[in-house]
């Protein structure tokens, strides 16, 4: 998991206009500075790209920190993989 | 058959409550059976002709989630589901002479359904357990809309199906608070709001903010006093509601409002239509590596697509959902403007205002949107809102004891908006003060007392704002 912190964090750097900004699997998205819902469908799609996969609607309903966020990046590449 | 009328207090709820103690006692099935009779007795009484309609739509709608588990076209079956509802609900609340009471509420629960289990994966509740979820009769008629996610395992459970004394005890307090709010507290102003809105264009400055602001007050305490009864039945059968309101005229912002005012609304807009939008929009921007980032956001043309229109779609689904009217249409757009005025105060980062003059200037945005909200047509609400504006003319506060009387109870209640807790915080705070509800003996016989003084009120009560919608 934690490599694949380190490649989210910058995406939330450049979002939340923090460039000191460290990661957590346990950061709550309402815990970080200036975060709302728009913040959260921005790291979506960069992260669609970033990672070129696809969220649906109901999944990002269900993210509410780092740690959910990782997972459902592995767990969709590992079904691309598979 | 509202919940302040003779008819449901003193024999519906004690009939539903008697049964349901039976019922339990033979187990699960029986219980959720009968809460699901009484809830279409619930429905017949207030609309007869319609009671076909619902158990068309719940039947309908627990067909295609059945279909849709484990089907490869999940998705699509949802698509078409959702596009049935909307289309009976269109032709029943715009183009039938005669609206169906609550299908506004019935069909958006039920949508929610659809969409939740529109991966597929999700098993299907079981029947009974989903005519329950769509029909139970505390949210039938004015929500709050509940979400699938929340009260689908609540009600699948198969344990706690006994009418127990802790339920009925914090139950029937968050009822009694409600009965009281509607009867004691909103009921008396349309005594304010009636005349004030029937000849706006004779008001003067005063008496015009008086009809604003009482009708401000009279639907909060109404809306309100609604939803802590529709949670106070569903607690009392060891179901928890969501709450739908979060001491809205406390808001700091007119985001933060919208956050706090019809909860169950706002989140099921922002989860189905806003967000997909803004989703869509941000794709296809970075399809066409457009950038999508706070810089991007806080350009002009950036800011109109990736905020704006998703909020002006959003709150005139708003505005029509509550009708399909001009001044409805005005009053979603008054406030989708409001929405993204503070938008732009947050992209630009501007400094925030003294918590005190944020709560004021959101207040007095919200009372604008209300007066739209309550007229009948747009010169209503103009002759109201020019009265506001001093343009009728300013005369001196009158001194007489009716007018004093009408100046100390808004001021009364807006003392209970501003400094009271919520019927949440204050019925489950857990507190060690005297003042905050527990159970106990001498709480049992102040809230014995408030029920009959709710009881005795609602002998001349009207019915709910909110059964229109």
């Amino acid at each position: 998991m934690a490599a694949a912190i380190t490649d989210i964090t910058p995406i939330f750097r450049d979002i939340l206009h923090d460039p000191d900004l460290d990661l957590a699997s346990t950061t709550r998205f309402d815990d970080l500075a200036g975060w709302d819902s728009m913040d959260l469908i921005t790291v979506v799609v960069e992260v669609e790209c970033r990672f070129d996969l696809q969220f649906e609607l109901p999944e990002i309903d269900r993210l509410t920190n780092i740690g959910d966020l990782v997972r459902m990046i592995e767990a969709k590449q590992a079904l691309a993989a598979a | 058959m509202g919940f302040s009328g003779f008819p449901f207090l003193l024999g519906f709820l004690p009939l539903v409550l008697g049964g349901f103690a039976l019922a339990g006692r033979r187990g699960e099935a029986w219980a959720k059976s009968w809460l699901i009779a009484a809830s279409l007795v619930f429905y017949a009484a207030g609309a007869p002709t319609f009671l076909p309609l619902l158990l068309l739509s719940v039947g309908g709608n627990f067909w295609l989630l059945r279909r849709m588990h484990g089907s490869d076209t999940a998705a699509r079956w949802a698509t078409g589901g959702v596009v049935v509802n909307l289309a009976v609900l269109g032709w029943f609340k715009y183009l039938n002479a005669e609206p169906a009471l609550g299908l506004s509420f019935v069909s958006f629960t039920q949508i929610g359904c659809l969409l939740h289990h529109a991966g597929g994966d999700t098993r299907a509740p079981r029947m009974r357990d989903y005519a329950l979820y769509a029909a139970f009769f505390p949210a039938l008629l004015a929500g709050p809309i509940l979400n699938p996610r929340d009260m689908l395992p609540q009600i699948a459970r198969t344990e706690g199906w006994r009418l127990s004394a802790d339920n009925l005890a914090v139950g029937s307090g968050f009822f009694i608070i409600g009965l009281l709010k509607k009867t004691i507290l909103a009921d008396p102003l349309s005594t304010l709001v009636g005349p004030g809105f029937a000849n706006p264009a004779a008001l003067t400055f005063f008496p015009a903010w008086q009809a604003a602001m009482a009708y401000s007050l009279q639907l909060y305490f109404d809306f309100s006093g609604y939803t802590d009864m529709a949670i106070g039945l569903a607690w009392m059968v060891g179901l928890r509601f969501p709450d739908n309101f979060e001491q809205p005229y406390r808001a700091q912002s007119v985001i933060a409002y919208w956050q706090r005012w019809h909860m169950s609304l706002t989140r099921f807009l922002m989860t189905t239509v806003h967000a997909p939008l803004t989703l869509a929009i941000l794709r296809w921007r970075k399809a066409r590596r457009l950038p999508i980032d706070a810089t991007a956001q806080a350009t002009p043309a950036g800011f109109f697509s990736m905020i704006g229109m998703p909020i002006v779609v959003t709150m005139v689904l708003v505005a029509l959902w509550h009708g399909a009217t001009l001044p409805f249409l005005l009053f979603g757009l008054l406030h989708a403007g409001f929405l993204l005025v503070n938008h732009a105060w947050r992209t630009k980062h501007a400094p925030a205002l003294p918590a005190v003059a944020s709560i004021a200037l959101t207040y007095i945005c919200v009372l604008v949107g209300s007066v739209l909200f309550r007229s009948e047509s747009v010169g209503q609400a103009v002759g109201l809102l020019g009265g506001m504006a001093g343009l009728h003319g300013i005369d001196p506060i009158r001194t007489d004891g009716r007018t004093a009387a009408a100046l100390l109870w808004l001021f009364a209640l807006y003392a209970i908006v501003w400094c009271a807790p919520t019927t949440r915080q204050w019925m489950l705070s857990g507190s060690t003060s005297r003042l905050v509800w527990r159970p106990s003996s001498p709480w049992a016989v102040a809230m014995g007392c408030a029920a009959t003084l709710g009881v005795l009120a609602a002998g001349g009560t009207s019915e709910f704002l909110y059964f229109r919608f």
